[in-house]
């Protein structure tokens, strides 16, 4: 799985980060970090509640 | 069948093919249910997001296509799509729903995430005018965005409407909103932070008419502007009007069902309605045993966190379901302001400075009664309130000592 976060659509609701802090922090400017973008499997439902909260769908994954 | 998991041939239906309807079928594929899935909806499109219908999308910043929910092709869901009409009965003496063409759908386990519509101010309104909006579909906001000129009326500064005032604002109209309570959202964000958006609406060049509620609505003729009698006897003009006083869950469709129904579908805390029916986003009434009470959300996050449990109990069974203990978490954009809400602050529970200022415009408060923390309120306070949020992740409950370490 890789992780692809789109800084142009996230406007900083922070639902990725509140879904997998182990995967997803915001920077200075409020916008997504990817923390790691090639979870281990057993991060790999977390990664799925991170994207499929976030309002903007700026998180995609590549399964 | 009580209690058992989903078999591999077993048919879900979904009643409501908006945000809550297609997460819990995106959850359902994604936790490895194979079998039939059909999704019932009224309105005739695919699941569309609903927040940008009062900003971006009402403004004509975002295209239509930005709005869709569903990324991926349809197809790769393996649903069965029955869209534009409603479903108008549920029999779950036969496992049967019904839509109002009459074509009836059999399930053997179904979710129920039909969703609230307005409140109308009908029974004040005397003649017809599309001049009157109300708005919760794209329809709505297509229709709203097209009419927004002269003088804009909005009855109901909560969430819509104060989201709606701030678009016309940033458009260069003229706003008025007339709010019967002392303040805007005051129901959500309390007396003294209330008076604070107050004075930022007014600031920004809202006319804000407080504690003033509408007696009657006139509609004249398609020439021309609607004419509003206010509760002060005060008179007021509107070129386009906004109705947004709130919603009311979508519940007729199940009468005679064999449901509790009141102010939405009541379930217990693991979402069950019944057995192998689970209810999930703004229809849902469900027990929170942490308050003692059952407790519906309008909340976007709610029903997108609620559609994971709900596919997840629904796949197990009830034997082995979990409940849905997520703090509720609700936020707004306007103003210029990111407004964030956690738990379930009363109106009446008094607020403590945990981050910035009021004098700064940038705050988070904890709400308390009797002692307790109720709830927390950020505006523009995006970091404070991530760390309370992931604080939260590993102990759900608004402890004391954990709230105000977080918020440092």
């Amino acid at each position: 799985m890789k992780i692809v976060a789109d800084h142009s659509k996230c406007m900083s609701y922070g639902n990725c980060v509140a879904a997998a802090d182990e995967l997803f922090d915001l920077d200075d400017d409020g916008l997504v970090i990817v923390l790691d973008e090639e979870p281990a499997p057993e991060l790999h439902e977390k990664a799925r509640r991170a994207a499929t909260m976030c309002p903007t769908k700026a998180i995609t994954l590549d399964e | 069948m009580s209690g058992e998991s989903l078999g591999a041939t077993d048919r879900v239906a979904i009643v409501g093919a908006s945000l809550a309807g297609l997460r819990t079928a995106q959850a359902l594929r994604s936790r490895g249910f194979t079998g039939p899935l059909t999704l019932i909806g009224d309105e005739p499109y695919l699941p569309y997001d609903r927040p940008p219908l009062s900003k971006q999308f009402l403004a004509g910043e975002w295209a239509r296509s930005r709005i869709e929910l569903i990324s991926e092709q349809p197809a790769q869901l393996d649903a069965e799509w029955l869209l534009g009409e409603p479903a108008i009965g549920l029999d779950t003496a036969t496992n049967t729903v019904t839509r109002a063409g009459g074509q009836q759908i059999t399930y053997e386990a179904l979710v129920i995430a039909t969703g609230s519509r307005p409140r109308t101010l009908q029974h004040l309104t005397t003649g017809q005018s599309d001049r009157i909006h109300l708005l919760r579909t794209v329809d709505d906001s297509i229709r709203l965005a097209a009419h927004l000129q002269g003088s804009v009326v909005i009855i109901g500064a909560g969430f819509i409407g104060s989201e709606v005032s701030s678009t016309a604002l940033g458009l260069g109209l003229q706003v008025t909103v007339v709010e019967p309570q002392a303040g805007p959202m005051q129901r959500v964000l309390g007396g003294r932070v209330s008076q604070w958006l107050a004075d930022r609406m007014r600031a920004s060049g809202i006319e804000l008419l407080l504690d003033t509620g509408v007696e009657s609505i006139t509609a004249t003729g398609p020439e021309n502007a609607l004419r509003l009698t206010l509760s002060d006897g005060s008179k007021l003009k509107a070129d386009c009007l906004l109705v947004s006083v709130g919603a009311i869950p979508n519940t007729e469709w199940l009468t005679d069902s064999g449901l509790v129904v009141g102010d939405g579908v009541v379930c217990d805390e693991k979402l069950f309605a019944a057995e192998r029916v689970v209810a999930v986003g703004d229809v849902a009434r469900a027990l929170r045993p942490d308050l003692g009470r059952t407790v519906r959300l309008e909340h976007w996050t709610s029903a997108v966190a609620q559609a994971a449990v709900a596919a997840d109990n629904l796949i197990h069974g009830r034997a082995h379901a979990r409940p849905f203990t997520d703090q509720p978490y609700v936020w707004s954009d306007q103003f210029g302001l990111r407004i964030e809400v956690i738990g379930l602050p009363a109106v009446s529970d008094t607020p403590e400075v945990i981050w910035g200022s009021f004098d700064g415009s940038r705050f988070a408060l904890a709400y308390r009664q009797d002692g307790r923390i109720t709830g927390i309120l950020g505006v523009n306070a995006v970091k404070p309130l991530l760390n309370i949020r992931r604080r939260l992740n590993q102990q759900p409950t608004l402890d004391d000592d954990l709230i105000l370490a977080a918020a440092s």
